[in-house]
């Protein structure tokens, strides 16, 4: 889960075709590796599923979860009270002896973000590997869908650049409405997530996409999109 | 040089959703009006002091859905098209009630609750390393799209109700307090760079200082934090520097509060170049209220695009036989008019005192340049615009000299 070489390399397939634009080829052969290194990973993980850490306080202490993980993972493995839930993660954080999540922790505190420890990191790894798969999952078929249904009257994928950086940036949301963002590194099109989750279930599909366009008519006026060619 | 066209069009494709939207929306805020309406004692008057129930609550959802595609209407200059579309619903009490309780419910539950994460990441986002900080790059976009999210709705109620919307005081006092905050730690999002200017881009040239959040600075590279570092390591090494330093920025002080002063009093005050360029540009609009005024008060039936193309349409400032200077309200346009021809690789200069010469832009179309206004050379109250054309070099004076 390790960040790759994020920078586009000469010569690459890839490259030329991001000098033009993305082509569908090369679009269909993009995929979802994980997340853009361990710490973003968990720090999705701990705050959008577990719902432990980086939470509104009034979030923090709900009983309810306002996601509806039913209609994101078929038989998610999860409790679906959201008290239990947090209470079986918190069991097996206080086996990880350097975890910044264990018991005693301010609750709300935010110590993946900061996380160095490759131990901690690897047994929340395996602790939390069935969650952390499925949930990549979700985010793997967020981004196929996006992929197959992106048109220029239909943007649900959006690519663009940053700061004249040769690596190329995508936003991406499904009919699920989950929302993404990643890299895009040049090892065989991975797409590396920046973030992945429902953020505002209840509003229309459409408004995301008005949004999507606003942020694409953006970036094409600023000379910053990367046309996605054929769509 | 086609002067009548308008020189800046909303994106098609986005005003095509946008308009959609703003049918389909608008059509399920009548039925849930009409809903509501019908049921005992719950008409949406927000006096009434009836908690939002159920319906209400979705009749609130409903109408803050379609405030963000009026606002974004309205932000594309295609107010009028959005009149034409939202039709009785301007005319209602129960409509601009809903509207404000909208708005409030975006700054309560969106806006608010944003808040402290926003300030975190925004304190980390200088010092993050690579991965984590494209990770904060992402949370803080979508933390300030949320402020996106009731300006357009703050937009669209102004549209709806023909006036600012009520909203109450706790609303307002949660907005003031999320704009302090986020204002005094703006400089922080620098290293955003022109992912800030794309986020405003898409609006119509004369709205992006509204979303200022996006706006301010976004013309600054995104290493403008790092070059502060330079300018203090400079500063500690050559101490000697720093009057020069105190001189730059007290120029940029007086040049402000002189334009300010400008504003206030005036024609006949030394302005800068931007502000002259500017009030050329709209004589008659000098604030963003007046402004807004002159959006909602128009009235009658008009063309889809007629209030907006007149706001995009460039303005001939200064024209001979060789070239046209113009603007288009963010920029200073140049444009060498056939036959003849710029010299090769010699794009116009600007040259004004105490600041580094600034060459324009090549813009799409053939034989034109362009300066954009947020340079900080037009802090400057004049300066000589330098044409070189293949035949001759053309200098002349900004401020314009009226008599030519």
């Amino acid at each position: 889960m390790a960040r790759r070489d994020l920078v586009l390399g000469e010569g690459g397939r890839l490259l030329e075709s991001l000098s033009s634009g993305l082509d569908k080829k090369t679009l269909s052969e993009l995929r979802v590796a994980g997340f853009v290194n361990t710490r973003v990973a968990h720090l999705h993980l701990f705050k959008h599923v577990v719902r432990l850490c980086d939470l509104p306080p009034e979030e923090l202490y709900a009983s309810r979860d306002p996601e509806k993980w039913s209609e994101i993972i078929p038989n998610p493995p999860l409790a679906p009270d959201l008290r239990a839930r947090r209470r079986k993660a918190r069991e097996s954080l206080a086996a990880i002896d350097s975890c910044g999540l264990r018991v005693g922790r301010p609750e709300g505190d935010l110590p993946c973000r900061t996380c160095s420890s490759a131990d901690a990191q690897g047994a929340v790894d395996e602790a939390f590997s069935d969650l952390m798969a499925s949930y990549l999952e979700a985010g793997r078929q967020a981004f196929e869908w996006a992929k197959r249904n992106v048109s220029e009257r239909l943007p649900f994928l959006l690519a663009f650049r940053q700061n004249g950086q040769p690596g190329v940036r995508l936003k991406f949301v499904d009919n699920r409405k989950i929302t993404g963002a990643g890299l895009l590194s040049r090892h065989g099109g991975e797409v590396l997530l920046l973030t992945c989750y429902r953020k505002d279930p209840g509003r229309p599909l459409s408004l995301l996409k008005l949004s999507l366009s606003r942020e694409r008519a953006g970036h094409r006026n600023e000379g910053t999109l990367v046309p996605i060619q054929g769509c | 040089m086609g002067m009548s066209l308008p020189w800046w069009k909303p994106d098609e494709e986005l005003l095509a959703a946008t308009l959609a939207e703003i049918d389909e929306r608008a059509a399920e805020v009548r039925r849930a009006l009409a809903f509501v309406s019908s049921l005992p004692d719950q008409q949406p008057g927000r006096e009434s002091g009836i908690p939002l129930d159920h319906d209400r609550a979705a009749a609130t959802d409903h109408m803050g859905d379609l405030l963000d595609a009026v606002g974004t209407a309205v932000f594309l200059g295609a107010s009028d098209t959005a009149r034409d579309r939202l039709g009785d619903l301007l005319d209602s009490r129960a409509a601009c009630d809903l509207a404000a309780a909208a708005v409030s419910r975006l700054i309560e539950e969106s806006l608010s609750p944003a808040l402290s994460g926003l300030m975190n990441d925004i304190y980390e986002l200088v010092a993050a390393e690579d991965g984590d900080r494209e990770c904060l790059e992402e949370r803080i976009v979508d933390a300030l799209a949320e402020r996106d999210r009731v300006e357009l709705a703050m937009e669209g109620a102004r549209l709806l109700c023909g006036c600012e919307p009520e909203l109450d005081d706790d609303s307002l006092a949660a907005l003031a307090s999320f704009d302090d905050l986020l204002r005094a730690e703006l400089w922080r999002t620098l290293p955003l760079g022109d992912r800030r200017a794309a986020r405003c881009a898409w609006a119509a040239p004369r709205y992006r200082e509204r979303l200022w959040w996006w706006f301010r600075g976004c013309d600054l590279p995104h290493t403008a934090l790092q070059d502060m570092q330079t300018v203090a390591r400079v500063i500690h090494l050559f101490p000697e520097a720093r009057q020069e330093l105190e001189r730059m920025l007290e120029a940029e002080q007086i040049l402000d509060s002189l334009c300010a002063a400008g504003r206030d009093r005036g024609r006949g005050k030394v302005i800068s170049l931007r502000e002259y360029l500017l009030r050329k540009f709209r004589p008659k609009t000098s604030s963003s209220g007046e402004t807004r005024q002159m959006f909602v008060c128009v009235s009658g039936p008009r063309g889809p695009y007629d209030l907006a193309a007149s706001h995009y349409e460039e303005k001939p400032l200064y024209q001979t036989a060789e070239l046209t200077v113009s603007t288009d309200g963010e920029n200073l346009i140049v444009d060498i008019e056939s036959p003849e021809k710029p010299l090769a690789d010699r794009p116009p200069v600007l040259e004004a005192p105490d600041h580094a010469p600034l060459a324009a832009r090549q813009a799409p179309e053939p034989n034109r340049f362009e300066f954009s206004l947020s340079n900080p050379v037009f802090s400057a109250p004049e300066a000589w615009l330098v044409v070189s054309l293949t035949t001759s070099e053309r200098r002349i004076r900004l401020p314009f000299d009226e008599r030519e």
